[in-house]
């Protein structure tokens, strides 16, 4: 097993965050984690990324526990988040925002090489590596967003809402893309709002609700399951 | 973590205790084992038939900042101790205006070694009084000095903006505008800082023949040092007692050559060598280093004690007459309590140097004093005392001799001139 | 931090009571200005060109040192979102490095009977230079391990409150080692005070001392060593990512805390060599030299736009010519340098709150 969570308490001061969820990842897995806002879905990201410390529970990857390890370090593990918003760095170049996401990489040609790479599978990068951050369309960075992450060689790529905000024909292409990382060999913890592209994706799914996991099954079967179409594919989600 | 920043603490805390120790601080609240004249414990203990007791004098070293809030606040804390007798302070001419009401109400006498402002004394205070000669004499002396001896007839003057320093360089203008000559630039600096090219730049332009300067020897020796640079080459600086000192040579080298000061430094002596050699043994620093007024605060403090000694009545059976007839009572010490001498200026800030130089001169002259002996309880009639220190005559200091004015005005000897000759302050000629 | 704001652009700003008092205020100042400039240099015209280049030389010697330290206040700003107090005593404790240095120099004396320090002059003063900025790299260090870093999640007035608390123990920590009378530098030979090049102007020498130009330039050298730093190396990249958004940055392998410990290393270093600049070319340090500089240093980083390094160099430059030149400018005393300077801060955060280069202070920010 890749990523086993197991019994994760997470509190924000005295708001319980996260009460006690578990679940897992197999290598070479997209797993969805869908639910609505404020489920806990970001924070159970962020405490996998070590953002967050549990008072509870433990994150298994490889068998090895996370919870005591520093953010920079579980970087260098192969785990890499596309946060939620993006937050890609505004007031740097596109070149330079891939730079820093092979902040843990010292191999200098490679890090070219892996550049080269983002550039052939985003051409529009490529048409504005010298521009800022910040001056570039939201689609355009949900694509730095992923291409930062890419840069880091990830081995499990946790994704936070990377449809939000876009335009229909763009959350297509994003969720193209993400298809075409898993195909490549890595595995996808997926948190999206967007239930019926996530489900569509991966190959199993987690529902949660105020901190806790409520369901779960392979995704086909909860694209069919009557209460997740009432809560989160029928009327008013898009 | 915590254990880590407990070490943090730790060694910062060690590194302070370590330089707290030796350092040339004053710490008056702490014994002197080497004073020989510290009241004796076994006053209790000794046989009936000589019960004497030792009334030790103590100086109670305080930090006003210089400032005149700073000064009120040592002045009230001072004059809350039933055993605080006389202020030889306060350090600074604002300062020491700020704290003489206070001193006024209570009956202390004062006598400062430093500050100069003539509007002090013209105040009408019956307890201020000063041993540091005043600022109309110093300032009529360098006016005519530069004006008849050295002949210049164009005159910069500079002041460091504090009462002092601007009230001296005021005088020295309108002394020599009086005389004739022309005083083509009035310039104040801000104290503290080492880069005065600018103003100097400013003073050059009006071409003067001597610059004046009214202020303190840091700021001194900055300008001394940059004049040339400015293009003020070849102008002569004049300086004040302020500007005296073996600092000012040290920090101006070669650029001093042949700057003025007026000062009342004495020539040397054997109590004066005394007094350097038991200074520099102790502070590991000479005197004149930290600030030009060590020997004045030397002879403050002794000429206090004196009055002091000179008022007291030491009597075993109640309190004697002079008490009730004094219009502020007496200072009652009983035995095992000390007389306490007070010494106000600022000992932290950027003229800590002042403050603890002459605090160190005086906890050397309070050291040495031979306490009061008797049998009984020591009253010093405080009105008496302030009394004694006004009318006080013909007290021979290291520095010169103090003899009291009605006004309070005790420095009887003026203001002597020096130049720099050979890098080493040398008495000019008039 | 402000990522997509500058895009959104009002068209037409309302006209509201405060904009227009601001405007009738800004057109007083400025016709104040003319007003005094004119009778500065046309009425009176009491200075010639040579009085205003040497004003100008003092301003821009000084100016450099305040860049150098106004970078160190910008890029903690910039990382942590807080004014550190203390940051002029990490100068002061650089300025007493070199001081030491020069004075351990001194006192060795060759076979020729000169001493190492006028024998070898670069050398003595590249020492110094990294005694200075190795005791000020250090302090800016343990300042932040010891006194900032516990309190990374407070509120930032309590970090400020720290700051002024670190600077006054900094303070009298100093004057307790070293003692509160100020120290002489004892420069080279090579590097006398006063002495330099001479330049006839009007018929009226003027001095480009050799202590005042070494300052000057290397403080351009450093600023652009900062500058590439920032701008070309993995450690610049990882500061400016840190200062846009620690999580993210912690997110893209970067050790933040150790990013903010090299922050004010660098710092450190920066005002360590402000502050031997400063004792070689006033020559005078004690426990209070870094206090009036840090304050003018962050007066320097204010104009510039807080958070902007090129801002703080301006900013330093621009404060160092202004104190030097206006009061002559404006034909006012010249103990009045100070209040021109804060005067000049005001109007800036009064009519351009960002400062000259800098983006706006957001209330978030503050």
């Amino acid at each position: 097993m890749m990523l086993e969570i197991d019994n994760l308490n997470v509190y924000y001061n005295a708001i319980h965050a996260l009460k006690g969820i578990s679940f897992h990842l197999e290598k070479g897995e997209i797993v969805a984690l869908i639910g609505a806002n404020g489920a806990g879905k970001s924070t159970t990201l962020n405490t996998i990324s070590g953002i967050l410390r549990p008072r509870i529970g433990s994150v298994l990857f490889e068998g090895e526990d996370l919870t005591k390890i520093p953010p920079q370090d579980i970087v260098r593990k192969g785990i890499i988040q596309v946060p939620e918003g993006r937050k890609i760095f505004s007031k740097m170049t596109v070149a330079e925002n891939l730079d820093i996401g092979a902040y843990a990489s010292n191999d200098r040609a490679r890090i070219k090489s892996n550049m080269d790479m983002m550039f052939q599978r985003f051409p529009r990068l490529s048409e504005r590596r010298n521009q800022l951050g910040g001056t570039l369309s939201g689609g355009e960075q949900q694509m730095l967003a992923i291409a930062r992450a890419l840069m880091a060689e990830p081995r499990l790529l946790l994704m936070d809402e990377p449809s939000m905000g876009l335009a229909p024909i763009l959350v297509e292409q994003i969720f193209d893309i993400i298809r075409d990382i898993n195909e490549q060999g890595t595995s996808i913890l997926l948190v999206e709002q967007n239930a019926q592209m996530a489900l569509s994706i991966s190959d199993r799914g987690y529902v949660m609700e105020t901190g806790k996991i409520v369901l779960e099954g392979p995704s086909n079967e909860l694209l069919v399951n009557p209460v997740v179409i009432d809560a989160y594919l029928g009327g008013g989600h898009d | 973590m915590t254990k880590k920043y407990a070490f943090y603490v730790l060694l910062i805390v060690a590194v302070m205790l370590a330089a707290c120790g030796p350092a040339a601080t004053p710490a008056p609240e702490e014994p002197m084992p080497e004073a020989p004249t510290q009241a004796p414990p076994e006053a209790t203990e000794a046989p009936a038939m000589e019960e004497k007791a030792s009334f030790a004098f103590e100086l109670v070293a305080e930090d006003d900042g210089a400032s005149p809030e700073g000064a009120a606040a040592v002045a009230n804390k001072l004059v809350a101790d039933p055993t605080f007798v006389a202020m030889g302070g306060h350090a600074f001419s604002g300062a020491t205006a700020a704290a003489i009401p206070i001193y006024e109400a209570a009956g202390i006498p004062m006598l400062s070694p430093s500050a100069t402002n003539p509007d002090l004394t013209k105040s009408g205070s019956a307890v201020f009084n000063r041993n540091a000669f005043t600022d109309v004499e110093q300032a009529k002396a360098a006016a005519e000095f530069i004006f008849n001896n050295l002949g210049f007839t164009k005159l910069a003057a500079m002041h460091d903006g504090g009462d002092y320093g601007q009230g001296l360089a005021q005088l020295v203008a309108d002394n020599f505008t009086a005389m004739g000559g022309e005083v083509v630039a009035f310039e104040a600096i801000t104290p503290g800082e080492t880069d005065y090219t600018a103003v100097l730049s400013a003073v050059a332009a009006k071409s003067p023949e001597v610059l004046y300067f009214g202020g303190y020897n840091a700021e001194g020796a900055v300008i001394t040092n940059q004049m040339a640079q400015s293009g003020l080459e070849g102008v002569v600086f004049f300086g004040c007692d302020g500007t005296f000192g073996a600092d000012f040579l040290e920090k101006t080298g070669a650029n001093g050559e042949g700057a003025y000061a007026t000062t009342l430094v004495p020539a040397s002596s054997p109590e004066k060598d005394a007094f350097d050699a038991a200074y520099t043994e102790r502070f590991g620093v000479a005197p004149g280093v930290l600030s030009p007024y060590s020997w004045n605060a030397f002879d403050a403090g002794n000429a206090l004690m004196t009055a002091v000694t000179q008022v007291a009545v030491v009597s075993a059976d109640g309190e004697p007459e002079a008490c009730a007839s004094d219009a502020f009572g007496c200072a009652v010490i009983e035995p095992g309590q000390t007389i306490k001498v007070g010494y106000s200026g600022p000992i932290t800030g950027d003229y800590a140097a002042f403050g603890q130089d002459m605090s160190q001169a005086m906890m050397i002259a309070v050291d040495a004093f031979p306490p009061i002996e008797g049998e009984g309880t020591l009253y010093i009639p405080r009105g008496a005392l302030v009394t004694a220190v006004r009318t006080m005559s013909d007290f021979q200091g290291i520095a010169g001799t103090i003899t009291c004015q009605e006004n309070g005005e005790c420095n009887a000897s003026g203001p002597v001139l020096y130049v720099i000759q050979d890098g080493v302050w040398t008495p000019a000629a008039r | 931090m402000s990522m997509t704001k500058s895009s959104v652009q009002p068209i037409q700003k309302p006209w509201t009571s405060g904009r227009v008092i601001r405007l009738v205020l800004a057109i007083i100042v400025i016709a104040l200005l003319l007003w005094r400039l004119y009778t500065v240099l046309v009425v009176q015209a009491d200075y010639g060109p040579e009085t205003w280049v040497r004003f100008s030389i003092s301003g821009l010697i000084i100016g450099g040192m305040y860049a150098l330290i106004a970078i160190g206040y910008t890029l903690v700003y910039g990382i942590l979102f807080m004014i550190n107090f203390a940051h002029g005593e990490v100068m002061m404790i650089g300025a007493f490095g070199g001081y030491f240095i020069f004075e351990l120099l001194s006192s060795i004396v060759l076979s020729n009977g000169q001493t190492f320090n006028d024998a070898n002059p670069a050398l003595s003063i590249i020492l110094a230079f990294a005694a200075g900025g190795t005791a000020s790299a250090v302090a800016g260090y343990f300042l932040e391990r010891i006194a900032y870093r516990p309190l990374r999640k407070a509120p930032r007035l309590i970090l400020l409150i720290t700051a002024i608390g670190a600077s006054t123990f900094l303070q009298n920590a100093a004057m307790l080692l070293f003692g509160p009378q100020r120290r002489d530098y004892t420069n080279p030979e090579a590097l006398t005070r006063g002495s330099g090049w001479t330049v006839v102007i009007n018929n009226s020498n003027v001095t480009l001392t050799y202590t005042g130009v070494m300052s000057f330039v290397l403080s351009i050298i450093l600023m652009a060593a900062l500058y590439y730093i920032v701008q070309r190396t993995k450690l610049g990249r990882a500061m400016r990512a840190v200062s846009q958004d620690k999580n993210s940055a912690a997110l893209m392998g970067i050790d933040v805390d150790d990013v903010i410990s090299k922050t004010f290393i660098i710092s450190g270093l920066l005002a360590g060599a402000a502050g031997v600049m400063w004792g070689i070319h006033n020559g005078l340090v004690n426990h209070y030299t870094g206090f009036l500089p840090g304050i003018k240093a962050f007066t320097a980083a204010v104009l510039g736009g807080i958070g902007n390094i090129p801002g703080a160099m301006v900013g330093g430059m621009v404060l160092g010519i202004v104190e030097s030149v206006g009061p002559a400018a404006l034909g006012l005393d010249f103990q009045l340098k100070d209040v021109i300077a804060f005067t000049i801060l005001i109007l800036m955060l009064l009519f351009r709150p960002s400062g000259l280069l800098g983006e706006a202070l957001t209330e978030e920010k503050l």
